[in-house]
């Protein structure tokens, strides 16, 4: 009787749920205007773009690496989307969303070789990536747009819709969301691919032994999470209207934040899909309720640090019980 | 006949000649490059990261990596200004400035060790809780007006000569560093714990304590690298730093040290530091603009990685072979 009390507060989506609920009542009674319409509108669309970014890293810290290029990648997609789009702006938005797909998921798809097949440590390989990108992204940007910044009046409406229309009162980003995250329940839970990428992360040679093919896994890994920022990357560009040399700019830890808060494992091989989600609402309310509560933007950086800090040392702790 | 530079393919002579490579392009391309006066006044401005290499060079023969190295040096930069704003004199502004950051490395050092989480992450984390307190304590205002006694430290010259006054360090810390790691049992620990701590342990290895000294090391020689910037620079902001830590990892990695630990040596860091000094001066003097570098430092980082794996994975091919 006594453990399935503790077995159920140590559920992660259970303890998500209530951390969720604590937050949105502590901020609601600091600012009632919290609960509006509208506030509820933006926290969905802010949501939207870092849940999907999220998920490609949990795909990747689930093979225990990591992506710490995830957010300039994404600036660089929304950068090269957006003056494609100032070149052609008759482009139909759905190939838009197509091309940066493919940006997306060659760009991850380098992380991976580099990680796999040149052996540079995930972290390492993705910081110069990260940076590679950066001075590519003001590299285009200088040479094909003298250095401004991608403003709203030069995308056309029909690109601008896909990212605004509402379906029965709610943004038509959720739903985007509800899909993918749909779509990777099945990939990574009820898939040979899935398992494996499970399989690969909790122990690499093992895997190896069990005649898993895990370079194959791990670079479809970082595909996948390049597929996720060049998907994030357009809607970005088409939700804000903007693409700057700086944007997605710190946006990495963000995702690595809400990702271990979702209960993934910085070891690799555990973790599911929903606390991600959660995780990433939790995040978004947090950094939303900042600004509605007039705290200093200044205390944002510091703030995802220290939750970042502090999912690290919790996870490790109920992993080194779970373990004893 | 055989060449017997070529015999063995070490990485310090391929650096040497990439070194001498650089040098004279340079030299060709570039106009007024060629002359004493203008190396030294080059050097100049990258003082500071050389002094973080000789911290970034123990961390990773010890077998860590630290991401919150331009963290640290931004909130010890910050503490400095917020000393000097408070009124404090210069000396203990700068003596508190290097218990900060020293503090900052024994608290990345005592979440590593004594939760056991591998220092990637750990420091994944503190680099932005150390770049947001500075962020929160100095919101986005700049601090400047430092004495000139103290800003001279950072532009002047030895008097009487081009030598910069804060050359002085470089030479101080490589004759320190190369002791600790050649020349000390502390530095054969060092190596040890980065080739195999679990075998250090069992041979009697303290290696905690071994972590705990080289991250508080580490965070000593970031405050002080922050003290340099900001007597060269002459202003504080939250911003300072931003992307040191790729550019130091990656000259030390182009040095040869191991990015796994257990390998490395300071001559190859010091050949990998002047080569890095004079290609980036060398693009400078040619107008190429500073947020193109990081291009050429994510591709330095990446190819030096794959480059140190090759020549490994020959070297113990051959090893193989002769037996």
């Amino acid at each position: 009787m006594n453990n399935k009390i503790i077995s159920i507060f140590s559920h992660r989506i259970f303890v998500l749920t209530i951390m969720i609920t604590l937050l949105v009542i502590f901020v609601s009674i600091g600012a009632p205007q919290f609960l509006s319409e509208r506030t509820f509108h933006n926290l969905l669309n802010n949501l939207s773009i870092l849940a999907i970014v999220s998920l490609g890293q949990m795909i990747v810290m689930i093979t225990a690496g990591i992506d710490i290029s995830v957010g300039t990648a994404m600036g660089l997609v929304a950068m090269s989307v957006g003056l494609l789009l100032i070149e052609f702006p008759d482009m139909n938005p759905i190939i838009a969303i197509l091309l940066g797909m493919i940006m997306g998921t060659v760009m991850g798809f380098v992380n991976g070789l580099l990680v796999v097949k040149g052996k540079i440590v995930a972290l390492i390989a993705t910081l110069a990536t990260m940076n590679i990108f950066r001075g590519i992204n003001v590299f285009i940007n200088n040479i094909f747009y003298e250095g401004q910044y991608i403003g709203a009046e030069k995308l056309s409406t029909e690109f601008k819709s896909i990212t605004r229309i509402e379906i029965l009162g709610l943004p038509i980003m959720i739903y985007y969301v509800l899909l993918i995250y749909i779509v990777f329940y099945f990939i990574l839970h009820h898939t040979k691919f899935g398992r494996q990428i499970y399989a690969t992360g909790s122990n690499l040679d093992a895997a190896n032994t069990l005649g898993i093919n895990t370079s194959k896994i791990l670079i479809g890994a970082y595909s996948l999470c390049g597929l996720m920022f060049g998907i994030a990357g357009v809607l970005y560009l088409s939700l804000y209207t903007s693409a700057q040399t700086d944007t997605g700019l710190g946006f990495e830890f963000i995702t690595i934040t809400a990702v271990i808060i979702g209960g993934i494992s910085v070891f690799g091989g555990s973790g599911i899909l929903w606390g991600v989600l959660l995780g990433t609402l939790f995040m978004t309310i947090l950094t939303d309720s900042l600004n509605i509560l007039k705290i200093s933007p200044f205390w944002k950086m510091a703030i995802n640090g220290i939750m970042l800090l502090s999912a690290i040392l919790i996870n490790h702790y109920i992993e080194t019980r779970k373990k004893k | 006949m055989k060449i017997v530079f070529f015999e063995n393919i070490s990485w310090v002579k391929i650096l040497l000649l990439i070194l001498v490579t650089v040098f004279t392009l340079n030299s060709i391309f570039v106009p007024y490059y060629f002359s004493l006066e203008n190396i030294l006044a080059l050097s100049h401005s990258y003082i500071e990261l050389g002094v973080l290499g000789f911290a970034v060079i123990l961390l990773l023969i010890s077998g860590n990596i630290d991401i919150s190295i331009a963290g640290v040096v931004a909130f010890s930069a910050t503490i400095f200004a917020l000393c000097f704003s408070f009124g404090l004199p210069i000396p203990i502004c700068i003596i508190l400035t290097l218990i900060t950051g020293t503090l900052c490395g024994l608290v990345n050092a005592l979440l590593i060790v004594g939760f056991n989480i591998p220092s990637i992450i750990v420091t994944l984390a503190t680099m932005s809780v150390f770049r947001g307190l500075s962020y929160v304590m100095l919101k986005d205002n700049a601090i400047y007006g430092f004495p000139k006694s103290f800003t001279y430290f950072g532009t002047g010259y030895i008097p009487g000569t081009y030598v910069p006054l804060e050359l002085i360090v470089f030479p101080i810390l490589m004759i320190i560093t190369w002791f600790i790691l050649h020349s000390s049992t502390f530095g054969k620990k060092i190596y040890s714990v980065g080739l195999n701590p679990d075998a250090s342990f069992r041979s009697g290895i303290n290696v905690k304590w071994v972590n705990i000294i080289v991250f508080s090391w580490a965070g000593f020689l970031y405050s002080l690298a922050a003290i340099l910037l900001v007597s060269r620079i002459g202003s504080v902001r939250p911003n300072i730093a931003t992307g040191y830590e790729l550019e130091i990892i990656a000259t030390v990695v182009f040095g040869g040290t191991a990015i796994f630990g257990g390998y490395g040596n300071v001559w190859g860091y010091i050949l990998a530091f002047l080569t890095i000094v004079s290609m980036r001066s060398g693009l400078a003097l040619l107008n190429v603009p500073g947020q193109y570098m990081a291009i050429i430092f994510g591709l330095v980082l990446i190819f030096s990685i794959l480059a140190n794996n090759i020549i490994n994975d020959r070297n113990e091919r051959k090893a193989l072979e002769k037996k």
